[in-house]
């Protein structure tokens, strides 16, 4: 079965189409973060249900993952770690302003950790990769890439507090009060440090102009 | 999103933009595949240690997957993985439907572009359900049935998922999966995966497909949280009602075939052995037999893979557990190119010491040959 392809949902409670974004069967609510809630009562119930919570956040948490390691199959692993500690550790979830999503960062987030204390070799978000900004190919969409590349050497640059941060935001799609509950700080220090990372981006980035 | 101070010029808008750009890695399928399999395991390995301690649940989805667990209890095997899965699309025509359930490929989609057009209608209690297409091989059965309310009672979703079917001789196709998706209230598309019963022969066959119930999606009256006095516990509450059937086809179809084969061969690591003792090739998937020995901690094991031949790689999707520690695992499609050389090349097998779950890295590497 095209099992990737297809949508999984509780029946009649949520579909999941081409984006991120729940909807209802009626109905599109894509800031509604209630839909994640009634998933993680059903899959207490039946971990079949557990499915759609993957699918759903599969991207987010890889995309974190991969920000943070650097590389595609440590990012995987710990991703398909993250949601089988996930799924074990789903009794002693408890419904939080931050969200389910924050919540499985928060797991992504300290296996990661795990892993580059088991691993210290373990490299982040590219530091290196400036040096290879002169592949060929169509001008726009090598500038698109040698901008992308550069963001994320910086980002890398940043320092760690900073940089999850930024990563959580960008890469995991949280909010500010999201990432705060990932990293252990209020939504208002959160706001300070993506500031400052922002503003430390913005100016050696602009540098880079 | 919501910027914080300092952020709100023009550049910064920019460097939003080209941080998301930055950042959005694309999961390669490989590394996808992989993960996917690891916790489709855990959760097939968390759904046997939620009943083995006696929880049952009261939804809908609980009701159906365990009323297949049943079916494959009788048949003296537990059927492990699988899904129950309701789509999206409301209003895109029920062709367009299928055709969005079925996937760009993979054994749906090789199912669907093989399938016999049925078009046989029975209507009971205003409500007429069609099967519309059917393919049946070696391994798999795939029956797409539409549910349309005649009387268009006001309901917000319907569906028919619990499709049974047996061939002639009465030997039952194994549910394993069913997806429903709407086409406004009153109507939708289902489409039910079966595994084929063992002995079905290529040719003609007549089977008798039943499908014992509608289910309606009614949300006028709310959960019982909000319905104070309601005596159910909300885990039992749920918007869906079923409509007691049945409705009954009788459905001549030609089977397609397969190829099986019994390598007999194994592979060893780490004192744990893994002997491959069949292999079935059909058009639309790859099952086999593999039994795990000499494991630390015993138990039973899914394992954690892929079949290849000719160059193409053919994830195992699914495992059933059956007697003797035997386990079938099917893959994510098939083909008619069967003669040479295959491996299964298993990474990781994935079981359970009664109270966690227990990995074992391989791989473990199995050639054979098929016609």
């Amino acid at each position: 079965m095209q099992d990737a392809a297809v949508t999984t949902a509780v029946p009649g409670e949520l579909s999941r189409t081409g984006d991120d974004r729940p909807r209802t069967a009626e109905t599109t609510r894509p800031d509604d973060a209630s839909p994640d809630e009634a998933v993680v009562a059903a899959a207490r119930t039946d971990p079949a249900a557990f499915r759609l919570l993957y699918e759903r956040h599969w991207t987010a948490v890889y995309r974190y993952l991969r920000a943070r390691t650097g590389r595609d199959a440590d990012a995987a692993d710990l991703a398909a770690t993250t949601f089988e500690r996930a799924l074990v550790g789903l009794a002693g979830y408890r419904s939080e302003p931050s969200g389910f999503r924050a919540w499985l960062l928060r797991i992504a987030r300290n296996a990661a950790i795990d892993a580059s204390r088991r691993h210290r070799a373990t490299e982040p978000i590219e530091a290196s990769s400036l040096i290879a900004l002169s592949e060929p190919g169509p001008e726009g969409r090598v500038l698109a890439a040698e901008r992308s590349r550069e963001l994320r050497a910086l980002v890398a640059g940043l320092p760690d507090a900073q940089r999850d941060a930024v990563v959580l935001r960008y890469g995991g799609g949280l909010g500010a009060r999201e990432i705060g509950s990932v990293i252990g700080k209020s939504e208002a220090a959160t706001q300070k440090l993506l500031t400052r990372a922002l503003a430390r981006l913005k100016e050696s980035y602009r540098d880079h102009d | 999103m919501t910027m914080t101070e300092g952020s709100t010029t023009g550049s910064a808008t920019e460097l939003d933009r080209d941080l998301f750009d930055a950042l959005a890695f694309a999961p390669p399928p490989a590394a996808t595949a992989a993960a996917t399999q690891r916790v489709a395991a855990a959760i097939v390995l968390a759904s046997t240690m939620h009943e083995r301690r006696g929880h049952r649940s009261n939804g809908f989805l609980a009701r159906l997957v365990l009323s297949i667990r049943g079916t494959a209890r009788r048949r003296r095997a537990v059927a492990l993985l699988f899904a129950v899965l309701i789509l999206g699309g409301a209003g895109r025509g029920l062709l367009g439907l299928y055709e969005g359930m079925v996937g760009p490929e993979g054994s749906a989609r090789t199912a669907w572009d093989r399938a016999t057009i049925v078009g046989a209608s029975q209507t009971h209690d205003g409500y007429r359900v069609t099967i519309e297409r059917a393919y049946a091989d070696a391994n798999v059965l795939m029956l797409a049935i539409s549910v349309h309310d005649l009387q268009n009672r006001g309901w917000t979703q319907v569906s028919a998922m619990g499709a049974t079917a047996t061939d002639e001789r009465g030997d039952s196709f194994a549910g394993s999966m069913s997806m429903s998706s709407p086409d406004g209230p009153s109507v939708a598309a289902n489409v039910a995966w079966f595994t084929s019963p063992p002995g079905l022969t290529p040719g003609q066959h007549t089977l008798s497909i039943s499908v014992p119930a509608v289910s309606v999606r009614d949300t006028s009256t709310p959960p019982p949280a909000e319905s104070p006095g309601v005596a159910t516990g909300e885990d039992s509450w749920t918007p869906w009602h079923e409509v007691a059937g049945p409705w009954r086809f009788t459905v001549p179809l030609t089977v397609g075939g397969g190829s099986m084969v019994h390598p007999q061969s194994s592979a060893s690591v780490g004192g744990t052995e893994v002997r491959l003792t069949e292999v079935t090739v059909s058009p639309a998937s790859v099952t086999g037999t593999i039994a795990v020995s000499g494991a630390a901690g015993g138990g039973q094991w899914l394992p954690v893979g892929q079949v290849e031949h000719a160059g193409h790689t053919y994830a195992l999707h699914s495992g059933v557990l059956g007697p003797d520690a035997a386990i079938t695992f099917q893959a994510s499609d098939g083909t008619t190119q069967t003669s040479g050389e295959w491996t299964l090349r298993i990474n990781e097998l994935v079981g359970s010491d009664g109270t966690q779950q227990v990995r074992l890295a391989g791989p473990w590497v199995l050639t054979f040959w098929m016609p």
